[in-house]
């Protein structure tokens, strides 16, 4: 991708020059650190209430929130100014530079575990009712990236283990700006790398990614390293066609095949969390299977949503592709599913911001009274004697639901357009494209429906019920 | 290769449709998610009330209301309290509701709550009562309720299928044009 002519926010004064500024990032990253320990902070000390402490409403409203919207603005922004890396870059500086991170993890499997698990968790242990917990979790977020910066010698926690960094680098394929070269010539001749290896100024790309030849947002944090690292100047962020790395080849990798779909089933799944017939489900498990343990009922009903039915859907799905274009039969299941699997991204992109969006939109303005509480609470007048507790919402409520069902048709749309795309650039017979994406376009569909069905469908006050437990 | 086609389509209809039965059932029970202070430590009597609703906004048959009661004096909350929620209609002729807050719904054990089935949208008043050995006290606030999300299953399923059957055309108008050129 290289554009002279597209627009380059880091050819901008502003924010280019300060997001390419040696320390740009760091004061981003600053001002988030200051916000992690204000959350941290506020979920010990303040109200066990979710909907009157900072961590709850912070992390779990506006982060989400906020995350989304820069997605599908801007790019990997939260990984920019991602806090947690500042004591990963200080465990760099402590540690003997040891170790490669093994081998058979160098892939995206760990961080599929983990985004299971942090699902499974949220669900068990309630976190979004937790200002406690909330706290906690991001702890553990400090503690991790700075225990494996410290045992091992690249990055391994952003690319390999972070389950945040999956879903982002995973959404910012649909974001409109990307890491680029400004001419090729420059790269060629360039004897030493430094956007990859660093420079004395800079540290090079912790994912080691090779500017030249990047054509992906995966796997980029958007650090910018690799911009304050080049001596010729020669990084560029352009604005691109949203959404075109999910039509560009990639090498075939069941991995992140993986995580491209099931990251759009636990969309569906993390909704479905909060409406009334998981408690059917649950019902079910505790009285006829009697399963006592909602961690167990969770575990099961997440493992089958989350990991067994998106394994089933995309072996199934690439096996029945492969059945249908008679010129594919050659071709192995993991090119065909490697193929397809981004075309979910825009649709599990729809479902997330359908029900973050919905959250923020209803829940944003609530930080107004929750900070003027926790100032009271700290004895401090300066924003008024009591909390504004009657703050409406951010859009007419009439609004919201139409709007929820929008992104997900949109999100639809775009999946049909990119799978549309990907089959037409592997078979040149239309028709035999259409039937080898007709198993993928049908699954589309599916989800699509099923979504629709679960937004349709009012919140289940989660934490008021219980069976058998 | 239709009945290939047909075929694998058949088997991905059919393991899907499993998958919406179980979004099939209406809501019910006390409370939807989305909690949203109401009143944060008002005075009532000798009391201090924290009340919290959910869903956010409030929907048609579904107001649940969370209740915290505190000492004036004591600062301690307080267990063993009758606390009565009411749902008086500002805007209509809807009946008055009337429920007693209890602890067993309540997501956090030391409060009471109450499931209000409004029956209709408008602005409602809702008005928290408080007897126990102290004495009596109430507080008040003005919730609107609004209909639930209803989304016709003609969008829901027609508007998914529909894109399919637009792909499926524009394809077979690909390949119509394929062969004119060939």
């Amino acid at each position: 991708m290289e554009n002279h002519r597209r627009f380059d926010l880091l050819a901008t004064s502003f924010p280019g020059r300060l997001l390419s500024w040696q320390w740009g990032r760091l004061s981003f990253q600053i001002i988030l650190l200051i916000l992690a320990i204000f959350i941290i902070y506020d979920g010990f000390t303040g109200p066990q209430l979710a909907a009157a402490n900072n961590a709850t409403l912070l992390v779990w409203v506006h982060y989400r929130g906020f995350v989304i919207l820069s997605l599908l603005l801007i790019g990997n922004v939260f990984c920019f100014a991602c806090p947690f890396t500042i004591t990963r870059s200080l465990a760099k500086k402590v540690s003997s530079h040891g170790r490669r991170f093994p081998n058979v993890l160098r892939n995206k499997w760990v961080s599929v575990a983990g985004l299971f698990i942090l699902f499974w968790l949220y669900e068990w242990l309630d976190l979004w009712a937790s200002p406690w917990l909330t706290a906690w979790l991001l702890i553990t977020y400090f503690f991790l990236s700075f225990a494996l910066e410290a045992i091992f010698h690249e990055s391994p926690f952003c690319k390999y283990v972070c389950p945040i960094g999956a879903f982002n680098f995973t959404y910012s394929t649909i974001s409109p700006f990307q890491i680029t070269k400004r001419d090729s010539p420059t790269c060629r001749t360039c004897e030493n790398k430094e956007c990859v290896t660093g420079s004395s100024e800079s540290l090079g790309c912790g994912t080691e990614l090779y500017v030249p030849v990047i054509d992906s947002n995966m796997d980029c944090t958007f650090c910018l390293d690799c911009a304050r690292a080049c001596p010729y100047s020669n990084v560029s962020l352009p604005a691109r066609t949203p959404a075109i790395d999910l039509t560009t080849s990639r090498p075939p990798r069941w991995d992140l095949a993986f995580l491209f779909i099931t990251l759009t089933f636990m969309g569906v799944m993390n909704a479905f969390g909060m409406v009334a017939p998981i408690y059917r489900l649950h019902e079910w498990l505790a009285i006829d299977l009697k399963i006592q343990s909602e961690g167990v009922r969770l575990l099961l009903i997440f493992g089958m949503g989350n990991i067994i039915l998106p394994m089933i859907v995309l072996v199934l799905a690439a096996w029945a592709s492969r059945l249908l274009n008679p010129r594919a039969s050659a071709v192995k299941l993991k090119n065909i599913a490697s193929r397809y699997a981004p075309g979910f991204v825009p649709l599990g992109f729809g479902i997330w911001m359908a029900h973050y969006g919905f959250h923020f939109v209803i829940g944003g303005l609530a930080i107004i009274p929750v900070f003027q509480s926790f100032v009271l609470d700290h004895n401090l007048t300066i924003l008024g004697d009591s909390p504004n507790w009657d703050v409406g919402f951010m859009l007419p409520s009439s609004w919201i639901f139409p709007l929820q069902v929008a992104v997900v048709l949109i999100g639809f749309a775009v999946s049909l357009y990119v799978i549309g795309r990907v089959s037409l650039q592997n078979t040149t017979n239309p028709q035999y494209a259409f039937q080898e994406l007709l198993p993928w376009a049908i699954t589309l569909v599916m989800l699509t429906i099923i979504s629709l069905s679960i937004f349709n469908l009012p919140m289940e006050m989660r934490g008021a019920l219980g069976f058998g437990t | 290769m239709r009945y290939k086609t047909a075929l694998t389509s058949a088997i991905m209809l059919v393991l899907y449709a499993l998958a919406p039965v179980w979004t099939s059932a209406s809501a019910s029970g006390p409370g939807v998610g989305g909690r949203r202070v109401r009143l944060d430590d008002v005075v009532a009597g000798p009391y201090l009330v924290r009340a919290v609703t959910s869903p956010t906004p409030p929907t048609v048959e579904n107001l649940y209301v969370e209740v915290r009661v505190t000492g004036a004096e004591s600062g301690e909350v307080l267990t063993d309290l009758d606390v009565v929620v009411r749902a008086i209609p500002l805007e209509n002729d809807a009946p008055e509701l009337s429920e007693i807050a209890v602890h067993d719904i309540a997501p956090i054990p030391t409060e009471y709550a109450a499931h209000l089935p409004v029956a209709v949208t408008g602005l409602w008043e809702i008005q928290i009562d408080i007897q126990g050995p102290e004495g009596g006290g109430s507080a008040t606030f003005i919730e609107r309720v609004q209909n639930p999300p209803n989304l016709s299953w003609l969008v829901a399923i027609g508007a998914p299928i529909a894109g399919l059957c637009l792909l499926g055309a524009i394809f077979f108008w690909l390949q119509r044009n394929s062969q004119q050129e060939t």
